[in-house]
């Protein structure tokens, strides 16, 4: 069975062989034997590799997995052929249309609005001020726009991706 | 020490480790620290109810509020800290500046009274010399500082600085300093007792910081020889006679080039870093704090203590270096925290915690000790390696990189490296372990585990296969995906 998986931007594709009640991944064409064990009643997984032993927590979630090891947390998107050929088939969606909205690139409380309905605004002007972990962030606009509508006031909690500004 | 201890905690701090290790917790307000943990009304309420005699404040919030002090004392609270006037006079960074200048502790060239606006900081800004930094009067910990190069961003930084302040100290006052580049920020942990006693308990290097925030201290200073070390420790002595200073505090200074060295601020309560002094002097810094604040008498003299071997410590931050150090909330799905020989972890960290925007990203500290410098690096890598973490991300892999940089093992660091440190880049690459790319088990591992449930799907599916939308799918799915 083959596998696409991808993680911080880099590509990675994988064949998994059982032979003889082994299991061998091949990735990017280097074969390697692997021995993956989850270990019962914890988030823990064990993986030999050609006899390293590596261990990570593991949570998977919409988004793909997310692992932490010896070498850093990661976050790996796998997909297989066939859901990747089906996708492939989908016609591609059309790029979105209309106003454009400011999404919140942290969590966080706004402190402070800049800009009101009707301003234009220029790439990298501060817009708004975001507070988290009581640090103060400048949220700037990202892109020459037209400030459309406000979506957030000052005293607004905020999770990471909300929309703030709608920008025409 | 057969205390009983009361924690206090916000509506969202309710499941928190400090809660669960008190003997008695009370709620004291909502998530907001101006609605809970900085108000002292409800503080106070909270210590005459439960029969509370005495208050340790801790590092954050109001460990270094005069006025909170006072309160206490009033209240016949025993503040577990220096007398709330010391606070004041260390406090207000420019009074602190004025007695250190008289007591002949060397200060940096800056203003000498807060600014009124906009033309009394630009006026004071063009005396001193750009660059300048502006700092909160009622300051400290790298909030409400801004370093300004260029006069033209003086107005902006200025109303950043004092918003920053008023939001975190409750006070807007700014002030400006001479900016001095590339010194090292090297602290000294002194602690005094009510019956005149003072001694120093050596120092902290502190130059790796990025913002003003500290990541890694260690102690001793790589950088510091015998002789500097002593001027130093009694320039620290001597500033903390100065404000007739009681308990546990830290002289901070800034090294520059030539070794000169400068006051930067006191700091009137226990650090953050204040383990790697313990550890390398074999002392319970807090222990020692109720002690003194109980009357006792220093149970040593200066020349008792004796250095021992090296320590270092990193604090864990919920911030995603890859991500311009953008705060983290979540779900914490999955922990585990080091240990072994020489490793000690302060955190609050526990599986199923949700991390909240509301207070300070540190998640964490990891502090290795070791016989020399180069065991304690070793060791503190090792701790490093074997933290798993899921659900937030956070600043370990940048820490691990840094400890492997031939400067930072080399000693050649000042406050500006950390930040040219994150710049270069080079800790965004995953370490090489065990010979293989520092990312491949992990996709090996993730890829895996996605055939394993294509397995336990297709096991599912009616015979004759194909309906993506059976029930018994979905069902399947969703139960792979806990």
């Amino acid at each position: 069975m083959k596998y696409f998986a991808e993680t911080d931007g880099e590509r990675y594709e994988c064949i998994i062989e059982a032979r003889n009640g082994e299991t061998f991944v091949v990735v990017n064409g280097i074969r390697y034997r692997a021995d993956l064990r989850n270990v019962p009643g914890s988030a823990s997984t064990t993986l030999l590799l050609d006899g390293r032993s590596f261990e990570f927590a593991v949570h998977r979630h919409e988004e793909g997995i997310d692992l932490s090891g010896a070498a850093g947390q990661f976050l790996v998107k796998v997909e297989d052929e066939r859901t990747r050929a089906a996708r492939d088939r989908a016609p591609a969606a059309a790029a979105p249309r209309g106003p454009r909205i400011l999404k919140s690139v942290m969590p966080g409380i706004v402190r402070e609005v800049l800009v009101k309905p009707g301003d234009a605004v220029v790439k990298g002007q501060p817009m708004l001020i975001l507070e988290a972990m009581k640090m103060q962030n400048e949220i700037r606009a990202d892109h020459d726009a037209i400030v459309k509508a406000l979506l957030v006031e000052p005293g607004t909690a905020v999770e990471k991706g909300a929309a703030l500004v709608e920008l025409g | 020490m057969g205390i009983g201890s009361v924690a206090v905690f916000s509506e969202v701090d309710r499941l928190e480790l400090h809660v669960r290790a008190a003997d008695e917790a009370y709620p004291i307000g909502p998530p907001p620290p101006s609605q809970s943990y900085l108000r002292q009304e409800t503080l106070l309420e909270v210590a005459r109810r439960a029969g509370c005699d005495a208050v340790h404040p801790g590092y954050g919030f109001l460990s270094e509020n005069a006025s909170f002090a006072l309160a206490c004392e009033e209240a016949g609270l025993t503040f577990i800290g220096p007398k709330s006037a010391s606070i004041a006079a260390a406090g207000d960074k420019l009074a602190a500046r004025l007695a250190m200048k008289k007591a002949g502790v060397p200060v940096i060239p800056g203003s000498e009274r807060p600014a009124s606006g906009v033309e009394s900081i630009r006026k004071a800004a063009e005396r001193v010399g750009y660059p300048v930094v502006l700092k909160a009067v009622g300051g400290g910990g790298g909030k409400g500082i801004r370093v300004v190069r260029d006069p033209k961003e003086l107005e902006a930084a200025f109303r950043r600085a004092a918003s920053e302040a008023e939001s975190a100290f409750g006070n807007a006052a700014v002030y400006v300093e001479r900016y001095l580049e590339r010194p090292r920020h090297i602290e000294f942990q002194v602690l005094a007792d009510a019956h005149g006693g003072t001694v120093h308990i050596g120092e902290r290097e502190c130059s790796i910081q990025r913002r003003h925030q500290k990541l890694l201290e260690e102690s001793p200073s790589p950088l510091l020889d015998g002789a500097l070390r002593a001027r130093m420790g009694e320039a620290a002595v001597k500033a903390a006679r100065a404000v007739g200073y009681v308990n546990a505090g830290t002289v901070e200074f800034l090294v520059d080039r030539k070794g000169e060295f400068y006051f930067l601020e006191m700091n009137t309560r226990i650090q953050v870093e204040h383990p790697v002094t313990e550890m390398v002097y074999g002392l319970d810094l807090v222990r020692l704090q109720i002690r003194i604040a109980e009357g006792e008498k220093l149970p040593f003299r200066q020349q008792d203590l004796v250095p021992k071997g090296h320590a270092i410590e990193v604090r864990l931050t919920a911030e995603d270096p890859a991500a311009g150090f953008l705060p983290e909330t979540g779900v914490v799905h999955s922990l585990r925290l080091p240990d072994g020989p020489g490793i000690r972890v302060d955190s609050h960290l526990y599986a199923g915690q949700r991390i909240t925007p509301f207070y300070d990203p540190m998640i964490g500290k990891v502090i290795a000790w070791g016989p020399d410098r180069g065991v304690a690096i070793a060791r503190l890598r090792r701790a490093l390696l074997e933290l798993r973490l899921v659900g937030v991300k956070s600043c370990a892999p940048l820490l691990l990189a840094l400890l492997g940089d031939a400067r930072f093992v080399r000693g050649e660091v000042d406050t500006f490296f950390l930040e040219e440190f994150v710049r270069e880049g080079s800790w965004r690459r995953p370490p090489e372990l065990a010979g293989l790319p520092g990312r491949l088990p992990a996709v090996i591992v993730a890829v895996l585990h996605a055939h394993a449930r294509q397995g336990a799907s297709r096991a599912v599916l009616p015979p004759e296969g194909g309906a993506a939308s059976s029930p018994w799918l979905d069902a399947g799915r969703r139960e792979a995906m806990r």
